[in-house]
């Protein structure tokens, strides 16, 4: 499973239900669209650092990087990179 | 920030003991006579082990809802943090939306099948789950909020703490009958759902996601100022709610005044859960899960209490005599009852419904 996949696995399983007839779009506000609040973002966070070992600064943990499915993913590449 | 899930889960657990610790003064205090030969109301418990250990743990339980609030200001200002328009508004309609259909639901099912009556007010209406009218009112202010506490944080800090002590001095003068030129309309104005109320909690949580790294650094450097301060203000609360009690006459006080050095002190309480990064907290996953089901442990906490009390009332009233027994059956009601409701629906088939009923 790519990155994106394990990614919308998460959003799917644990913050629409497991729903999987929702299919998100990419490019969509997780936060705006009311899918993520405050404690899906940090449950996401931690999903993140146990899935691909990263570790996520507290300085890293701003809206920009989590907006969107693609946004993620891009960050988890550019953390994966560094590792 | 990874503390904000654990503080959500804390506060979950402390909205189910402070409606158990309310069951249990009330059968210390007004079903005494379903297990002694006593005529009722009785206060002759005040005093005993059983009521220190009761109040002890409402006194405690009392930051639950600061601590829901200061997450939601919180994760807003995250949300509004490097974005110059501040907060998006469709966050906050679809916040909001979400919290409607549970709170008329939930509402309907308190009131109607439960207390089979109408309720007379719409303050009736509201003050049942006050939190979600409050938080309602605290999204619709976030742009403003969130405006200021960007330009002038200092203000906002000691404006929210005036208005919400404020309060409290109203509801303090009311039950000293102490008049006041237009005092029907200020405690008309007051109630528990009414934004200025709370907003202190709420405004803190904004500074806090708005100014993250500033606020931890702050907290962790002074971690046991923090911490002192906590303390002094637990015994300056409960030194209040002594003197209040006496000046006012009223033996059980609780259900009538908050107390506003209290709102202090749990304040204090939440900022110290962030002072001390390297304790670790036990049952961290536990707490963050309940964290993440807190709305609906709030929902369905309240009637699952209360059909379980006044079922023992009726049916095993020696029970009510016995705190450690009677606590223990309603926190597992308290919770057991809405988690086994979050899991039935979830299931594939009923799945379309959580949102609706659950939030």
């Amino acid at each position: 499973m790519d990155t994106k996949e394990t990614i919308e696995r998460f959003v799917v399983d644990e913050l629409l239900l497991g729903d999987r007839r929702s299919k998100i779009d990419p490019d969509k506000s997780l936060i705006t669209s009311g899918i993520i609040d405050s404690l899906g973002l940090l449950r996401l966070i931690s999903y993140l650092e146990d899935q691909f070992g990263l570790s996520i600064k507290d300085v890293e943990m701003v809206p920009e990087n989590f907006e969107t499915i693609n946004k993620i993913q891009s960050f988890v590449n550019s953390k994966v990179g560094e590792l | 920030m990874r503390r904000l899930p654990i503080l959500n889960g804390i506060a979950a657990l402390m909205v189910v003991l402070n409606h158990t610790v309310s069951y249990g003064f009330n059968a210390m205090f007004f079903w005494t006579d379903r297990y002694k030969d006593v005529s009722v109301p009785t206060f002759e418990a005040i005093g005993t082990l059983p009521y220190y250990f009761l109040f002890a743990i409402h006194h405690l339980a009392e930051f639950a809802i600061p601590a829901f609030l200061f997450v939601s200001g919180f994760f807003l200002a995250f949300t509004a943090k490097g974005n110059s328009e501040g907060i998006n508004s469709d966050l906050l309609i679809s916040r909001i939306k979400k919290l409607i259909a549970p709170f008329i639901i939930w509402s309907i099912i308190v009131n109607v099948l439960l207390l089979r009556r109408l309720p007379p007010t719409i303050d009736e209406v509201l003050r049942m789950y006050y939190y979600i009218p409050l938080i309602a009112q605290y999204y619709l202010l976030s742009p403003i909020i969130v405006a200021i506490a960007k330009k002038r944080w200092f203000l906002l800090l000691i404006g929210s703490a005036f208005l919400q002590i404020g309060v409290e001095i109203i509801t303090l003068l009311q039950l000293l009958e102490i008049g006041y030129p237009g005092q029907n309309i200020f405690v008309l104005a007051t109630p528990v759902w009414f934004f200025p109320g709370r907003l202190f909690y709420f405004s803190i949580g904004v500074l806090a996601g708005l100014y993250q790294q500033k606020f931890f650094d702050w907290v962790r450097k002074y971690q046991w100022i923090v911490l002192a301060s906590m303390l002094a203000l637990l015994v300056l609360s409960i030194l209040e709610y002594l003197l209040v009690s006496q000046l006012t006459g009223i033996a059980w006080l609780v259900p009538h005044f908050s107390g506003g050095i209290k709102a202090l002190f749990a304040t204090s309480l939440v900022i110290c859960f962030f002072a001390f990064p390297d304790i670790k907290v036990p049952f961290t996953k536990e707490l963050s899960d309940l964290g993440g089901k807190s709305l609906g442990i709030y929902l369905v906490n309240t009637p699952a209490i209360y059909l379980i009390a006044y079922s023992m009332y009726f049916i095993t009233p020696w029970a009510l005599g016995n705190q450690i027994v009677y606590q223990s059956v309603l926190i597992a009601a308290g919770l057991g009852i809405p988690l086994l409701m979050m899991e039935v629906l979830r299931k594939p088939s009923i799945r379309k419904f959580y949102t609706f009923i659950l939030g």
